[in-house]
């Protein structure tokens, strides 16, 4: 009952579309404060309303694309989404202060695309080919 | 009987013996009984003290237990076994009303109105701690210089050996690794590197999303353990921070 | 008494009784192609029947096998069966395999087979430091990984002769406890899974109890997560009760299953609930008293019967008893230091690390070379969830003592000697950082060689049940000889045991054989 009841306070609070796109996603009726948005344009809540979420439940994420997958939210936001921190990244003065300049941009996990990852040696040859050197005849 | 038995692998001579005896005289449907070298001898359970007091006699025939041993006193008397436990009509409305099936649906259907556990991942993710150990990254000064020195503790203190490391003396005289490999596929992800390293090079971060399709893409090399860290930087500095006082 | 095998797979131990009996040969060379002759016994007359099909006679006649269920192949056209359960069986606990031969749903014969998920764990761990063996803990019995570490850790601070702080006692305790319950309970595995994250980093692989005493502290607020956990969790218990206990369903299937007396407990050298079930009161935690488990209360619950049903009332009770010390522990906790503070044994605090050049050589020798320990032998054992685990670690090889130690009255043990002779070291105590040898001892493994009297005459249904409640898990199983490593597990009880020894009187002829077997091997 009580889960029924969460459900519906949920559709009306986020109203049918958000709720129909929900259903899509995440496959169940959310509702929520807005916390914030990646630079992938993830969308990211919380609901610490005990009555109405479970814990492990309380966090989640909006993925802006249609092919969605876990590591699309970057490490700041995945810090928060898994309960590692407290407070947002935009409100997390720690994570803030430790963005260095020379950051890189965060990328997803290309596996299975062209853009996946393949080892090579980092390290020069230890054995090279002879490459004869003659000088030319007077 | 000699003192000494022999630790026998065959017990041949348990099955003739014991054949010999019996097989022929046994009705059919005890000639499976008549090979038990090894089960015990029935000691009949007292299910008046059992959890509740309940069995059925089904159990009971099906075990081919007596129903409730007889018990004597000293003067030959015999006494109630049942004296104490449940009335025989207790019993029998415990048994012919499912009491104790229903007793324990009905937890059953409280189970189905509680709310679900069910985490839907990748959405919601179950709670992690800065100690996680998950995907390595190797980690630059603030500088942005690589902080790795190549003193090799981390390739020396892995229990599965999946660390490899080659190191040079760069043109500035400052000695850095040429090649720090990590088979991931060896890796057991016991944060032993991340405890050995006196500069906080390499790191276990929180990721935990960096499955592949392929074997050879868990064949992490320098680079990509930098380019972990170069993204990952923010993440992995603030949770340091935020364990290192246990550390 | 004569029996032929020609099967070049097969042990030779048939061959060779043969050559000892004094029968002449029956049709054995005459046997044609796949099928095999085993021999007749005088007592029937040569039928067709000693000639039979290939399967595992685990070393009986033919006729023997027939007359035994009373399956004369005049009477009946039916033999028994043979069925591999496991090791992809889902009941099976992960890589078990069992043949049983079964008449029709009745089990006449368990034969486990061992060493699918032998790691050589036990060999790797002679080349690793002291520090670098402990992962592989973790990874024995892989649903009580903390209580595996703890057993290590003892073993080598009984070696290294040092005492643990008593706040990573009251931890060790703590997680012990937790661990048992995360052993005995799928239900509320996950939520303690969590802990382990918490305070380790990792769910299942947690690397957390270290020799000389634990990892890292605890984390802020953990212990008030625990206490809110273990406020719900008695009522957690008690709905399982509720639900299983005195259900009928679950009784027929339990009560009277498996039964496993006293007796049996103790010669087939069974632990844990396996013994408690039976009636045996035995329990580590009280008897040796480890840790921190002197300065809690708790109760060991004792079965009656050794049924199936009487080890699953155990193991309830014991995940409340585990309640109770977690509660103590909750309460009784003080703060302080979490490991020894020789820095030769365990790592230094990192800030110290970084600033004092001391402990950077300790830290640099700690994780390159490791630490050696005294010469010496210990066998350190714990209650794990699932029985005794132990750890047997030998820290040097025991050498032919010198002619003078030799002459030393009263003779002292060869370990004492060799500390007292401080005459030229054996050879592998010369300041190794390695374990010379660590044997391991699994509890399931045990439980594992009473597979057969327990499931004997049962359905092959009960199964299932047994396997359960002997709670296997093949991670943490060794083989006793590594040439052992894939053999019937009724020749491997067979080779430490005294098997039948009750109702079995030898004859010399089988005397003979045995001798001769023992020699061939």
């Amino acid at each position: 009952m009580p889960s029924l009841q969460r459900y519906l306070r949920s559709i009306y609070r986020v109203g049918f579309r958000a709720w129909w796109r929900q259903l899509q996603y995440i496959g169940d009726a959310k509702s929520g404060r807005f916390v914030g948005q990646d630079q992938f344009g993830n969308k990211y809540f919380e609901n610490y309303n005990a009555e109405e979420e479970v814990p492990g439940r309380q966090r989640w994420v909006d993925f802006a694309q249609h092919h969605y997958h876990a590591s699309q939210v970057p490490p700041e936001w995945h810090s928060w989404i898994s309960h590692i921190r407290k407070d947002p990244p935009t409100e997390d003065a720690m994570m803030t202060a430790s963005r260095q300049p020379w950051q890189q941009p965060w990328t997803e996990n290309l596996t299975g695309t062209r853009g996946a990852y393949k080892s090579y040696n980092t390290a020069a040859p230890k054995i090279n080919a002879w490459e004869p050197k003659s000088t030319p005849r007077a | 009987m000699p003192f000494l038995q022999p630790r026998l692998l065959v017990p041949v001579g348990v099955f003739r013996s014991i054949a010999a005896t019996h097989a022929r005289a046994l009705p059919i449907s005890r000639r499976l009984q008549s090979t038990h070298t090894h089960r015990q001898p029935q000691s009949t359970p007292n299910y008046l003290e059992s959890a509740d007091g309940l069995i059925s006699d089904l159990t009971i025939r099906k075990h081919h237990r007596e129903r409730t041993p007889r018990k004597f006193d000293a003067h030959g008397n015999e006494l109630d076994a049942y004296k104490g436990g449940p009335s025989a009509i207790d019993k029998a409305v415990h048994l012919f009303f499912f009491t104790e099936i229903l007793r324990g649906m009905w937890i059953v259907l409280e189970q189905f109105f509680r709310p679900p556990y069910t985490i839907s991942y990748p959405f919601e993710k179950g709670p992690l701690s800065p100690r996680f150990r998950g995907e390595h990254a190797l980690r630059r000064y603030p500088s942005g210089e690589e902080r790795c020195i190549a003193c090799k503790l981390c390739e020396a203190i892995c229990p599965a050996q999946a660390i490899t490391i080659e190191s040079e003396a760069r043109m500035d005289g400052s000695r850095r690794t040429t090649k720090y490999d990590i088979d991931m596929t060896k890796c057991i992800y016991c944060g032993f590197c991340q405890e050995a390293c006196p500069v906080d090079a390499i790191v276990e971060t929180q990721n935990q999303e960096f499955s592949t399709e392929t074997r050879e893409e868990l064949l992490y090399n320098k680079e990509k353990l930098l380019a972990n860290g170069d993204r990952a930087e923010a993440e992995i500095a603030a949770n340091l921070h935020s364990d290192h006082v246990y550390r | 008494m004569h029996s032929l095998r020609w099967l070049g797979t097969r042990p030779v131990r048939r061959v060779s009784a043969r050559a000892l009996s004094s029968t002449p040969l029956s049709r054995a060379h005459a046997a044609p192609g796949s099928y095999h002759v085993v021999g007749h016994d005088p007592d029937v007359p040569n039928d067709p029947d000693s000639t039979v099909v290939v399967e595992d006679y685990r070393g009986m006649t033919p006729a023997e096998i027939l007359r035994e269920t009373g399956h004369a192949r005049t009477d009946n056209k039916l033999r028994h069966f043979t069925v591999n359960f496991g090791p992809q069986h889902p009941a099976a606990h992960g890589v078990l395999r069992m043949i049983l031969e079964l008449n029709g749903e009745e089990i006449l014969r368990t034969d486990p087979h061992i060493g699918l998920l032998h790691r050589g764990t036990e060999k790797l761990i002679e080349y690793k430091t002291y520090i670098q063996a402990l992962p592989y803990f973790d990874r024995l019995d892989y649903v009580s990984m903390m209580t595996n570490e703890l057993c290590y850790s003892l073993a080598v601070e009984k070696l290294l002769n040092i005492e643990v702080p008593v706040r990573a006692k009251w931890i060790r305790t703590l997680f012990g406890e937790i661990t048992r319950i995360l052993n005995h309970l799928m239900a509320e595995r996950e939520k303690l899974m969590e802990f382990y994250e918490r305070v380790s980093g990792a769910r299942l692989h947690s690397a957390y109890v270290r020799p000389g005493g634990v990892a890292f502290d605890l984390p802020h607020g953990l212990l008030n997560d625990i206490f809110m956990w273990a406020t719900q969790f008695g009522s957690r218990v008690d709905e399982i009760e509720e639900v299983v206990s005195a259900n009928r369903i679950w009784k027929e299937r339990t009560v009277g299953v498996g039964v496993v007396t006293a007796d049996d407990a103790r010669s087939y050298g069974f632990s844990g609930v396996m013994v408690r079930g039976s009636g045996i009161a035995w329990d580590l935690r009280k008897v040796q008293g480890y840790d921190m488990y002197d300065e809690v209360e708790f109760d060991i619950p004792v079965g009656k019967n050794g049924d199936c049903y009487d080890r699953y009332l155990c193991r309830v009770q014991e995940m409340r008893e585990s309640l109770r010390i977690i509660s103590q522990c909750l309460n009784k906790i003080t703060p302080g230091a979490i490991k020894v503070d020789d820095h030769k044994l365990v790592p230094p605090p990192r800030a110290s690390m970084k600033e004092s050049m001391e402990s950077l050589i300790h830290h640099f020798k700690i994780f390159s070379e490791g630490y050696s320990v005294p010469p010496g032998e210990t066998y350190s054992a714990i209650e794990a969830p699932k029985g005794e685990m132990a750890v047997y670690l030998v820290r040097c090889v025991l050498l032919p003592l010198s002619p003078s130690s030799r002459l030393s009255f009263p003779p002292l043990h060869p370990i004492l000697l060799l500390i007292q002779c401080s005459s030229p070291p054996p050879a592998h105590s010369d300041g190794s950082n390695r374990p010379y040898r660590c044997a391991i001892r699994a509890p399931g493994f045990a439980h594992l060689a009473g597979a057969d009297f327990m499931m004997r005459h049962h359905f092959l249904a009960d199964a299932v049940a047994i396997i359960g409640t002997m709670d296997l898990v093949f991670g943490g199983g060794r083989p006793v000889d590594r040439d052992e490593t894939d053999m019937p597990m009724s020749v491997v009880r067979a080779k430490t045991k005294d098997y039948f020894a009750d109702s079995f009187c030898p004859t010399a002829a089988q005397t003979t054989k045995v001798k001769v077997r023992m020699a061939s091997k």
